[in-house]
């Protein structure tokens, strides 16, 4: 079967980390998709302030920039810079970008000035607090995100004097899905109209939809909601026990009387199972450090695999808490991973350990190639797509506008 | 020229439990598609019993999280164990472009319901199948709630105190995760079939698309060197400043600036005696080590100031510094009242609520706001009768042998 984007044409403008990752997942699923950057001001990906081990350093560009087809270089610090990122827009189905609105607007590429390009233009701005509002100039690193959005407030240890922990770094995934998303549901729209749009995306927006519970809650018990750690308001057990070996986890959760009695049948001591205490949902998240206790001895002899293994048998939802090192040797993931083809010289294909998590039946995609360096196809692209001279070119490059 | 809404005509089902079943079709309703949710009697969604629940008083048409994830979409009752209420979903199945759900592959073996069946029954149909572990590989039956998926992906490993237990994503986000990959992907496999009429599987795992978190540098790391990351407790010990401290009346995010916005702060702070001490003055040359140290330089500062105040410095001063809101802070703030983000449902039992808005603003097909979430079995007579062209004398029996 084709593949699902093949004969769409997507301008990736943007940095960091969201709008690389959805461009290369589109590449993956067949778009052609042309990365566009400037040595006028680098992207982290390609030089990060960040160490790291000489592997990382060199593949880090190479994996957010994979999947496309063409690398050029436009400096819009330059008039004729704009002024050929129009021509890219003549040329593209789809636009996206993170420029702020601000600079967008003073550029004269905000979708207002390139919609009358280009018909059925697709503008995709993703953004940290959207195009307009008091606060459309917002600038935020994802886990600050976090902050505003209310994430960090939820994220500790219940009784921690509030002391909230940082969450792990999911705006920038997030949005790089939700992008695609967006994208998607737009050209859909365009294929059955014939109508382009702007995307206005913001992380502010696009997050709180996790949190739609808390926000509930507030409003229905007028309580706002605080860190609680693993604990459930329906279950118990549900936590993650300390296992035998050091900085090793198991999760476990119960979530019906039937799992309950398989994890007391695993666990023992034979009276566990007719335990008062622990009789019912109800009374197990009453009781729920006495039951916590119970469970954590158990774990605390065993190894978190041997502990998730025993307790998946009997049909009681665990799993180890996984780190990096564990889920590179985990036979589950091992198996998960092997749909991702790497055909390059500079990796092995078990190198790569995931690619594209969704996986479609009839069209799963690939890797088409790892991230070359910025503006390496300037000459074939702007000759054989925009038609420009040799000439012109060359004199572009010389006047740092293809830079 | 509105052309109506984006995915206006796409006809969904979901059949699901909890999540992220309902949190994927919910991100189709928001752009226009029509959404059919099949609950199971006589209990229907999970989520109903989950609250929470207005004043605390709990009730099944009421629940807070339901209410939430089910707006926007007609909801039927059928009980997939029977074959009447079987052939009543393969009926739907025949009339619907896509299919989502949640349940474990072995509970949709036993129901006969699986790819290869639904697929035989409408060759065109995008069948959407979430769950943790995903649809092969050794752990594909395993049991799983948000909490396993947390856990199994990496991601809880990464989060919470180094000397304490990982924390689980906060209030099921795994589950969130789930839909919104799967949302993502469905709109893929439509693409797909625009071009050659027909439909297939898409298989999301849970734990894998979390694990994208873990980006594979995060693997090369380890087979390169070794290492691999831990918990980072409420700091980022690469960088400085990466952390949340205790201000007046909450906590403050100070996460991450360059070397003008941190001798801008110290400006702000009115340059005090330790700042022009070399080791605290360039960030760069900064020793990590006396973090703490400078935490505890900082938080008297900040103690005496509220969040809002110590907002509204920072933003003068184009520090990109900013506070943990809390999230009746967050339904206050100006922002999102400021572009109409927040979505108002009216339930006729539940009342008047707020709720998360649409994820993203189109320019010319709007999302259009969404109608409550429906009760149990509502939406019966509508679907079955105008759809599938049954009677009702036929609802009527469907009805009194437990079928709907």
């Amino acid at each position: 079967m084709t593949l699902p984007l093949e004969g769409y044409r997507i301008i990736d403008f943007t940095q960091v980390w969201a709008g690389p990752q959805i461009g290369a997942a589109l590449g993956d699923m067949g778009a052609e998709v042309v990365r566009v950057e400037s040595r006028a001001g680098t992207d982290v990906q390609r030089n990060s302030p960040v160490e790291k081990s000489p592997m990382r350093q060199k593949l880090d560009s190479q994996w957010y920039y994979r999947s496309r087809s063409d690398y050029i270089t436009i400096n819009l610090l330059k008039p004729q810079g704009v002024e050929l990122l129009k021509r890219l827009v003549q040329w593209g189905d789809v636009l996206v970008l993170n420029l702020s609105p601000k600079t967008q607007q003073a550029l004269g590429v905000d979708y207002a000035s390139l919609r009358s390009l280009k018909p059925g233009l697709i503008m995709a701005s993703f953004s940290a607090a959207g195009q307009d509002g008091p606060w459309s100039d917002l600038l935020a690193f994802g886990p600050a995100i976090s902050c505003i959005i209310g994430t960090e407030s939820l994220v500790g240890y219940p009784g921690g004097q509030g002391q909230p922990m940082l969450h792990i770094w999911d705006p920038d995934p997030a949005m790089g899905v939700m992008l695609g998303f967006a994208i998607l549901t737009a050209l859909y729209h365009r294929e059955r109209t014939g109508q382009g749009q702007l995307i206005d995306l913001a992380f502010t927006e696009m997050l709180p939809g996790f949190l739609g519970e808390p926000i509930l809650e507030y409003q229905m018990s007028g309580r706002a909601p605080e860190p609680s750690g693993n604990q459930h308001p329906r279950m118990a057990p549900h936590e993650i026990y300390a296992c035998r070996d050091e900085d090793t986890w198991v999760s476990i959760a119960v979530g019906t009387e039937q799992e309950w009695q398989a994890l007391c049948h695993v666990i023992g001591p034979p009276e566990l199972a007719t335990d008062d205490r622990f009789s019912d949902s109800y009374r197990r998240v009453h009781h729920r450090a006495e039951l916590d206790a119970i469970v954590g001895a158990w774990t605390s002899k065993r190894t978190h695999v041997e502990a998730a293994d025993v307790l998946q048998q009997a049909g009681v939802a665990a799993a180890p808490a996984f780190s990096v090192a564990d889920l590179y040797h985990d036979p589950h993931d091992v198996y998960r991973r092997t749909s991702v083809k790497v055909e390059t010289p500079d990796l092995e294909a078990g190198d790569v350990t995931y690619g594209i998590p969704w996986r479609l039946s009839e069209t799963p995609g690939s890797i088409r190639q790892l991230g070359r360096p910025m503006g390496s196809d300037n000459h074939r692209f702007f000759s054989s797509q925009l038609d420009m001279s040799p000439d012109e070119i060359d004199r572009l490059i010389q006047e740092q506008v293809i830079y | 020229m509105n052309q109506g809404q984006a995915l206006q005509g796409l006809r969904v089902l979901e059949f699901g439990d909890y999540i992220s079943a309902a949190y994927c079709t919910r991100l189709l309703a928001h752009y226009g598609a029509e959404v059919i949710k099949i609950e199971r009697p006589p209990a229907g969604d999970l989520a109903r019993r989950h609250g929470p629940f207005p004043n605390d008083g709990p009730h099944p048409e009421k629940s807070g999280l339901f209410l939430l994830l089910n707006a926007g979409k007609l909801g039927v009752t059928l009980d997939p164990e029977t074959s009447t209420g079987r052939a009543l979903l393969l009926d739907l199945v025949r009339q619907a472009d896509v299919l989502v759900e949640n349940h474990r592959p072995d509970e949709m073996e036993r129901w006969d319901l699986t790819y290869e069946t639904l697929g035989a029954v409408n060759p065109s149909l995008v069948m959407t199948s979430i769950t943790t572990f995903g649809q092969s590989g050794p752990n594909r039956d395993r049991k799983a709630y948000a909490i396993t998926a947390s856990a199994a992906s990496g991601v809880a490993f990464r989060i919470g105190d180094p000397a304490r237990q990982p924390l689980t994503m906060p209030y099921d986000r795994a589950d969130y995760w789930g839909g919104m990959n799967a949302a993502t992907a469905t709109m893929l496999a439509i693409m797909a079939r625009w071009k050659s009429g027909r439909g297939q599987q898409v298989d999301i795992s849970t734990a894998d698309c979390l694990n994208t978190y873990n980006n594979p540098l995060d693997y090369l790391d380890y087979v390169d060197t070794g290492y691999y990351p831990r918990r980072n407790g409420h700091r980022n010990p690469a960088i400085y400043p990466f952390v949340l401290l205790p201000c007046k009346d909450g906590y403050f995010g100070l996460i991450v600036g360059n070397d003008r916005q941190w001798a801008r702060f110290l400006e702000v702070m009115g340059n005090p005696a330790w700042a022009n001490d070399p080791r605290y003055k360039d960030r760069n040359a900064m020793d990590l080590q006396r973090k703490e140290e400078l935490d505890n330089l900082i938080k008297p500062w900040l103690a005496q100031r509220t969040k809002a105040e110590l907002w509204e410095i920072f933003r003068k001063n184009r520090i990109p510094w900013h506070p943990v809101q809390t999230v009746d802070e967050l339904l206050e703030w100006e922002q999102l009242k400021a572009r109409d983000y927040w979505d108002r449902t009216e339930h006729p039992d539940a009342g008047a609520w707020t709720l998360p808005g649409a994820p993203f603003k189109l320019s010319e097909t709007p999302a259009t706001p969404l109608s409550p979430a429906p009760r149990l079995g509502a939406d019966n007579t509508r679907v079955y009768c105008e759809l599938l062209g049954l009677s009702e004398l036929d609802m009527a029996r469907l009805w009194r042998t437990s079928i709907i």
